[in-house]
């Protein structure tokens, strides 16, 4: 790269969030960008571009810029990645700072799935429309919502390398421990492997407690050049490194489903681009839809072996006080559910070292990890407190 | 084919680009796309609900052709759903996924196994059951 203008976030917004209701997911989203910009030091007027991303709800889409009565927008569009959508969004933004085709972009998530009265779990099933054809097949075999496919990613995983459910308990036990730590979670009362095994059975091999919240809310950041980020009211979060990979998992005999993930591929792709190694990365914040998801994510960023995701959970090293901080703010299982934005705050927080108890000691280079689809869509962001060299 | 009046499957609707494989599951016949560029074999996939593509090599000259009906278990989820409003236990449902012999992976209902039977390269044959209303679909049971 040879562009003067790097990339870095400066604002950072978290609406009300969780159980919330009688507000739209654009509502939230104004709500976002709103203290994002507050956050930064900067005004409204001073956004010139506008990312959105929606969930499961109608979402802000480019109605949001009228909004806001944001005007002379050089950059607006709606991105769609599912989980990899928030690397997408702030890869996008980066991209555009670095070319000189915009200098101060919002992006920002929103959703409202939860009702009033109504589970988590109707608020995801009930949201594909069903139709004729095959495309009807899954709901008519059982497969509701992403429940039931990522058991089948997670029992392929056990079947292959010998993880065991108490392995994965292992992960929802340190992700509440760090949640235990974060004003901003969710569910902070701390939890043990016994808790986890007695959880009620969702799909098998997941339980409860291996599956993430549903939340309404929205997060939005601001994403500028490095050279204006000086002069802004927090610390800059430097964008060190973007990649996306898409793997298009065939269903058919050779099959990587459920054993290895795009993090393979989008991992050394923005660890390259950031210029580190994985073994430089001082915090983890991994997109963490299921137990599952950190545990498999983790092994094919290289933080271990393939296959020993499940010894590496066991030993204690990713919760606080291990050697290897992962979803530091509690996660998707814990904090609270922003698809990919929950990994990309977090890792925002802990940069800018404002993590309170929950600070991790080596902040300089954080990876975030985005994931959508049934692991048919990744995005690795790797951010840190100095620019790109 | 027994006609189920509890089955725990859905309703499909047969449209245009689905008759040809409805036709074939009425007579007990598990079919698949095979492409006629490359000889690739497709079974439609959750979330790829188009059928009008070769997944190799894009073309667009597929026909649908038999298989077997057998494979084997890859992976498998056991679901056990919340009870009716009435207190009446949903009934147990495993999904598993089964690599045809020809390659194709099928992810349906499994039959007459036990939840402590199951296992990875369990041998797997079609079978078809109609639910109440709408088109047969294909289940596995142990071979």
């Amino acid at each position: 790269m040879t562009h003067k203008n790097r990339a870095a976030i400066v604002g950072l917004g978290i609406t009300e969030m969780g159980k919330v209701y009688g507000r739209s997911a654009a509502d939230f989203a104004a709500d976002a960008i709103v203290r994002a910009c507050r956050d930064a030091g900067l005004a409204l007027t001073d956004l010139d571009g506008l990312l959105t991303n929606s969930g499961l709800t109608p979402g802000p889409g480019l109605p949001l810029a009228r909004e806001l009565g944001l005007r002379d927008l050089q950059l607006l569009s709606e991105v769609q990645g599912y989980g990899s959508s928030a690397g997408a969004m702030v890869s996008i933004a980066a991209m555009a700072v670095e070319s000189g085709s915009a200098d101060v972009i919002a992006c920002v998530f929103a959703d409202a799935p939860l009702k009033s009265g109504a589970g988590s779990g109707a608020a995801y099933e009930n949201a594909a429309p069903r139709a004729a054809g095959f495309s009807a097949m899954p709901d008519a075999v059982g497969l509701y919502g992403a429940n039931p496919y990522y058991a089948l990613a997670a029992r392929r995983h056990m079947i292959k390398y010998g993880t065991t459910s108490e392995q994965l308990g292992a992960i929802a036990v340190s992700t509440r421990a760090w949640a235990a730590l974060n004003p901003l979670a969710q569910m902070r009362k701390p939890i043990t492997i016994e808790d986890h095994q007695a959880s009620r059975m969702i799909a098998d091999p997941l339980r409860l407690f291996d599956c993430c919240l549903v939340s309404n809310g929205a997060v939005a950041v601001i994403v500028t050049s490095a050279s204006r980020a000086a002069d802004l009211a927090n610390p800059p979060v430097h964008i060190l490194g973007w990649a996306q990979a898409h793997p298009g998992y065939r269903m058919e005999r050779g099959s990587q489903f459920g054993l290895v993930t795009g993090a393979a591929q989008s991992g050394p792709a923005a660890l390259r681009m950031a210029g580190v190694k994985i073994g430089d990365v001082g915090a983890r914040e991994i997109y963490d839809c299921y137990t599952y998801t950190t545990l498999v994510s983790l092994e094919d960023y290289g933080v271990c072996a393939k296959g020993e995701g499940g010894a590496l959970a066991e030993s204690g090293a990713l919760g606080p006080g291990g050697s290897l901080p992962t979803n530091t703010g509690g996660g998707q299982l814990s904090g609270y559910y922003m698809w990919g934005m929950t990994p990309l705050s977090e890792a925002i927080i802990q940069t800018r070292g404002h993590g309170g108890e929950r600070q991790v000691a080596n902040h300089d280079v954080v990876l975030v990890s985005g994931n959508g689809g049934v692991l048919d869509y990744h995005a690795t962001l790797i951010l840190g407190t100095q620019p790109r060299s | 084919m027994p006609a189920s009046t509890a089955s725990t499957l859905g309703v499909m609707v047969r449209d245009e680009e689905t008759s040809a494989f409805f036709d074939a599951a009425g007579t007990g016949t598990l079919v698949v796309q095979v492409c006629g560029d490359c000889g690739h074999r497709q079974f439609p996939q959750p979330f790829t609900p188009g059928t009008s593509r070769c997944h190799g090599c894009a073309s667009s000259d597929l026909s649908w052709q038999p298989v077997s009906g057998q494979g084997n278990l890859v992976t498998w989820t056991v679901l056990q759903n919340r009870p009716q409003p009435d207190g009446t236990p949903a009934p147990v449902v495993i999904i598993g996924v089964i690599e045809l012999d020809e390659g194709p992976w099928v992810h349906t209902q499994l039959r007459d196994v036990a939840i402590h039977d199951l296992t990875p390269g369990l041998r797997l044959i079609v079978d078809f059951e109609r639910p109440a209303a709408g088109e047969p679909l294909p289940v596995f049971r142990p071979a």
